[in-house]
């Protein structure tokens, strides 16, 4: 995902021109959008924290320097440190998303499909209880379809480094999602 | 050791700190497998075998394809910003454009106040110097 020479020519007219910035936006607000829900797990946290990255970016634009990187690694940045911020700032009370509460009253559901939404909650509160480094790495692949190539260049790595991480990514869930079933099997025996 | 090649070592050491340091991922993967068998020999569980564990990881990454799909913002929401991000844009460059006026309106403001002073100091020479020929009324 090398930036090509328009999107370049775009985030420096974007430093003078709102317009320009209007289609940066509209290229990836929806990316930024989805790595920052997967991040959350809410819909309303998801747009506040998008919209403060987006002005953000608009505020330290002309500061950007292109150093050959795609500029959504700019904008992953600023959204991952925001995110940051969110799970440090939040306070200790349990929050439900709405999502979750959509979930719960659209009950009930053919059992099959209700199993596996069961399973995906808890994959995703699994996802979510890993380190940052972790999420970001499966939001990207998973929800993003990059390659490691160019996972490694937003996340600024290597390569070889994200091919690793990955792999101990999946070993990590598979043990904790296997001791989670272990646990329930012997909660219910 | 001069303070400017002291410099350019502290530098360098900096430059060296800031370098982030990367393990080799064939090391990373050998040093993971083998914490792996200590910890499952810990638990005292037998480590699964490669095919139950392959079959696992794949139900695993397949979950993970179904449940990690991308979301669509709600439209309202993506307008909205965009609107508000464009207003924004459009008051910073106006704010921007503003500073500059003031700035040029500053510099060529102490230009000018800064020659009406040499005028002044000119015209106060010349006339002091116009003074001293003047001949003394009723000399000689």
């Amino acid at each position: 995902m090398s930036q090509t020479p328009s999107e370049s020519d775009l985030v420096s007219r974007a430093k003078e021109d709102p317009e320009a910035f209007g289609q940066l936006y509209t290229k990836y607000v929806e990316k930024i959008y989805n790595y920052v829900y997967y991040r959350t797990g809410n819909a309303q946290d998801a747009e506040d924290l998008t919209a403060k990255a987006f002005y953000q970016a608009l505020r330290h634009v002309h500061r950007y320097v292109d150093r050959g990187l795609p500029f959504s690694a700019w904008l992953y940045r600023i959204a991952h440190n925001l995110v940051a911020n969110w799970h440090r700032d939040r306070s200790r009370r349990q929050v439900i998303s709405l999502d979750t509460l959509a979930l719960i009253s659209e009950r009930p559901h053919p059992e099959a499909k209700l199993q596996r939404e069961d399973d995906q909650q808890r994959l995703l509160r699994i996802i979510r209880h890993m380190p940052d480094d972790r999420q970001q790495l499966l939001i990207l692949k998973f929800v993003e379809q990059m390659t490691n190539r160019e996972i490694a260049q937003i996340m600024g790595r290597t390569e070889g480094a994200i091919k690793s991480l990955y792999h101990r990514t999946l070993l990590s869930l598979r043990d904790t999602w296997a001791g989670e079933q272990e646990g329930e099997a012997s909660e219910g025996s | 050791m001069s303070d400017e090649s002291m410099e350019e070592a502290v530098e360098e050491a900096a430059r060296l700190l800031r370098l982030r340091a990367e393990p080799n991922a064939d090391f990373v993967q050998t040093l993971e497998q083998s914490i792996q068998r200590a910890a499952y020999q810990h638990i005292g569980r037998p480590r699964p075998s490669f095919d139950r564990m392959v079959i696992e990881l794949r139900k695993l990454v397949r979950l993970l394809c179904r449940t990690l799909v991308p979301i669509q913002p709600r439209s309202a929401f993506v307008s909205a910003l965009q609107r508000d991000l464009e207003e924004t844009a459009h008051e910073l460059l106006v704010r921007q454009e503003r500073v500059w006026w003031l700035i040029l309106g500053g510099v060529l403001g102490t230009v000018l106040s800064l020659l009406g002073l040499l005028a002044a100091l000119l015209l106060r020479r010349r006339n002091g110097r116009m003074d001293a020929k003047k001949p003394l009324l009723g000399a000689g």
